[in-house]
């Protein structure tokens, strides 16, 4: 049982280093050139010209608070959840522009990054990330659970 | 209470969430060059800077072909053209080809007057516009508008950055 609990907060912990790190990074390089971003969200022709610059404004600071909120450990299940909502978004987003056959930047990790790579490369990173999102969210519920029946007990 | 929990995350989420659209757009207000609140497509941007800029209505011609990489790469080592970088400045500052100066695409109405001084002085001299890669338009983009401000004799490297760093050619950085 406390090896199982061990393997399961090391997991953990390695999880909120690497979703944090990357949504951190990948907000800073969108929050230095917020005008790319805008034409990267324009590209997938999926939002009205006055939803695109709202997004590009808006969304690298919910994803370097998310990625804060996950490394640092103050409410980790929100910063999971916002991070996890994002991935199916983009997922989304990536999907639609692949099968309508849109030849665009991910801009995933801001315009012209070296970490887009392919479409393909962009989805399975995306899973992975998701997964290890999910993870941490459903590790945190957990913990919060036993937290609480344990604070009713006494 | 497991569906209590969840649901009060999904509420934290959405305060967050608009938090973050507000404060964004606040900090938007912060930067020197704020983005318009609509969008404004890239060709469009900087259509509008070369209008400003004093652009030609009357050129017509189109802008000379493009130039392969051995071929740049002679005219690098030969200071044989006016190398010219259309990618947002951050990438320029990363690195670049040699001699190759930052005209980026979206900077372009403030950029070009400092440049211009240069570009007359250099202006018997191909001008060789690049981007990132084959799969960006900034290169023909700012090559248009070069052609449109009376430069003659304006070529795109359409490879750009990805084919010359490929290829392990040198480059330069900015400190």
């Amino acid at each position: 049982m406390n090896q199982e609990r061990l393997i399961r907060s090391g997991l953990s912990w390695l999880g909120r280093i690497v979703l944090g790190v990357a949504f951190i990074y990948a907000a800073l390089w969108k929050l230095k050139s917020p005008q790319d971003f805008a034409d990267n969200i324009a590209a997938y022709q999926l939002l009205p010209p006055l939803a695109v610059n709202v997004f590009a404004m808006g969304l690298p600071v919910f994803e370097l608070v998310c990625g804060l909120l996950v490394l640092s450990g103050f409410y980790v299940r929100v910063g999971a959840l916002g991070i996890s909502s994002l991935l199916l978004f983009f997922g989304g987003a990536l999907t639609l522009s692949q099968i309508r056959g849109l030849k665009i930047d991910c801009g995933c990790f801001g315009a012209h990054s070296w970490l887009d790579g392919t479409p393909w490369m962009a989805f399975a990173r995306d899973g992975i990330l998701l997964l290890l999102a999910l993870m941490i969210y459903r590790f945190a519920v957990e913990s919060s659970a036993q937290s609480n029946l344990a604070r009713s007990d006494r | 209470m497991l569906k209590r929990m969840i649901l009060h995350d999904v509420i934290r989420l959405w305060v967050l969430l608009t938090t973050c659209l507000l404060g964004g757009l606040i900090l938007n207000e912060m930067r020197p060059k704020p983005l318009d609140l609509v969008y404004v497509p890239p060709h469009a941007r900087l259509g509008q800077s070369v209008a400003r800029l004093g652009a030609s209505a009357s050129v017509t011609t189109v802008p000379d072909g493009d130039v392969a990489r051995d071929e740049l790469e002679r005219l690098v080592a030969d200071r044989g053209a006016l190398i010219l970088d259309a990618r947002p400045e951050v990438f320029y500052r990363i690195g670049h080809i040699p001699t190759a100066l930052s005209l980026a695409r979206d900077d372009f109405d403030v950029r070009y007057p400092v440049l211009k001084a240069s570009l007359q002085v250099w202006g018997s001299l191909p001008l060789i516009v690049y981007c990132s890669s084959s799969e960006c338009d900034d290169s023909r983009m700012v090559a248009d508008a070069l052609h449109k401000l009376g430069y003659m004799h304006v070529r795109v490297f359409r490879g750009g950055w990805y084919d010359w760093t490929g290829a392990n050619l040198p480059q330069e950085k900015e400190p």
